[in-house]
Order: C-alpha cells, then structure tokens, then sequence
C-alpha cells in the first residue's frame, strides 16, 4: 500500500539496431510449382518471395507419403523435400536463418478394437548452397530435433504441427546468393506406423509437409546484411 | 511411445478410449462416460503428472 516502486535495473534501448534487424529480415515461402521451371536449374519445389506470395493454383498443398505396419509391427519411412529459392538478385544472409516447417499426421488406418499408433520420430532441416555451374550443393548448417509427436487410437484422426528450426551462418562468412548460386532447404521427416499384435487391421500412418499456402506453411527467415 | 501407454493404461481401467495425441495433449473418449470414470481418468492423469485435456466426455446419464 503506497510502497515505493520497484527498482528496475536501466536497460539500455537500442532501437537502431532492432529496427534495421525487424526490417533486414526475408521470409521465404516453400512452394510447389505443376510446372517445373527449368532455369538455372529444374525443379518445382521453389522458395518464394516475397511473403506472402500467390500459390500456383494447380501445384500441390503438400508432400505425402504412407507407411503401413505389418499386425505385431513398427514400419517407419520419410519424406524428403529441397525447395530452392530462384534468385537473380545479389543478397547477402548472415546471423541467425529461421526455418519453420508445418507437419501433418494422420492415423489414417487403424484396428477398430486394437489401438495403432502414428508417429513423427526425427526432423531434420538443412540450408543449402546450390552452385548452377558445377551443379554441386554445399551444406551451410543443419538441425534437426527428436520430436516424439503421436497418436494413438482404435480411430482415424489427424493433426498438423509446426516446429522451429535456427541455424546460424556465421557473420564473417555471410552466404551469397546471385543467379549463379542459389539458397536450398531440405526437410526431411521420418514417421512410423505401429500394428498391434493382435489387430485384424494393420495401421497405416501418413505424413505431409505442408508448403506455403494458407495458415500452415513451411518457411525459411534470413537475416539480410 | 507415452500416447500408446496412456491409451493402454486407461483400456485395462476400463475406460473406452478413442485416441490420445500429444499435438494438442488430447484424450477423446469412445462414448459416454459416468463421473465416477471420468474422474478416475482425472486421478490417473494427476498421478503420472500428465498434462492432458478430454475431449466431450459425455455423462453417461444425459444421453437418452
């Protein structure tokens, strides 16, 4: 009642510096195209900017793939997606690169009377620096997380996810990027189906990575210097 | 594997579990369910400190 305030230790502000980080930063939307583009190199998986950009109406929302389990089993498979940004301007990226991918789960069969389990074990991301002339790509980082994320049941149900990644690109070797090098992200997410032993029906599990389009994308955010 | 031991847990209690999921910490039941049951799923979730919400267990004496 009517104490003195509290003491707060002074804090120096240094809005400059968070103003020009908040600005400097690009977001870059993992796509999917129908039609693959073919320079400078061929693919339809693409990271665009900027955010948030027009889908290719005809390209897919995601990746899929399934796993069934054996009765008395655990079957395991992944996914594996690289999407490339094509650039034809210079940039420069250094500091900490953010990466959010967005997973869906689906236990998309199961035993009405015997619990299946779908799972997502691992998942794994990595900046890639992709040369169009030697056509080699070379690894800037990865990270990758033990995440555990389940369902269990005698029923069909589904849920989606989102997990954050940080990789740093050390400051005095900033990544450069021009029509001649480009930027990569691979995802890779292992997932597992269990069957139990005594189940007439066997579990299959489906796993997506969802691409950028509505309220679940996949992204990369890098700092630009 | 924490979502296929809670599932099996709470079966051999008796309880007619649907699914359990650790996206949202989800429990849903399979049909209704009267307090008593209801509240030993809340005991057992105490118990092995679990942070799990139930979907619409219905109260068995409400359905007609």
């Amino acid at each position: 009642m009517g104490g003195r305030p509290a003491i707060i230790p002074a804090h120096e502000p240094d809005f400059g510096k968070q103003l020009v980080g908040y600005h400097s930063r690009i977001k870059l939307m993992a796509q999917h195209l129908k039609n693959a583009l073919t320079k400078p190199i061929t693919t339809n998986y693409v990271l665009r900017y900027p955010e948030s950009c027009p889908a290719d109406v005809l390209g897919n929302d995601y990746i899929e793939k399934t796993v069934e389990a054996a009765v008395g089993t655990t079957a395991s498979k992944s996914i594996e997606v690289t999407f490339t940004f094509l650039n034809v301007n210079y940039l420069r990226f250094a500091g900490l690169a953010e990466i959010v991918t967005s997973i869906y789960l689906e236990l998309r069969q199961v035993d009405g009377s015997y619990a299946g389990t779908a799972r997502v074990t691992k998942i794994t991301v990595e900046l890639l620096k992709y040369d169009v002339e030697k056509n080699q790509a070379e690894s800037l980082g990865s990270a990758s997380k033990t995440v555990n994320v389940e369902i269990t049941g005698t029923a069909t149900a589904n849920q989606t996810f989102s997990e954050l990644f940080e990789i740093e690109i050390p400051k005095d070797k900033p990544l450069e990027i021009n029509e001649k090098t480009l930027l990569q992200l691979k995802v890779t997410v292992e997932f597992e189906a269990v069957t139990n032993a005594s189940a007439l029906t066997t579990t299959i599990a489906a796993c997506r990575v969802n691409f950028a389009r509505g309220s679940s994308d996949t992204y990369v955010r890098l700092p630009v210097v | 594997m924490e979502t296929a031991k809670i599932f099996e847990d709470l079966t051999k209690m008796g309880i007619r579990v649907k699914i359990v999921e650790n996206v949202s910490n989800t429990i849903q039941l399979a049909d209704t369910h009267t307090d008593e049951e209801i509240a030993m799923i809340e005991q057992y979730l105490k118990e092995n400190k679990l942070d799990y919400k139930l979907v619409n267990p219905q109260p068995e004496e409400e359905v007609a």
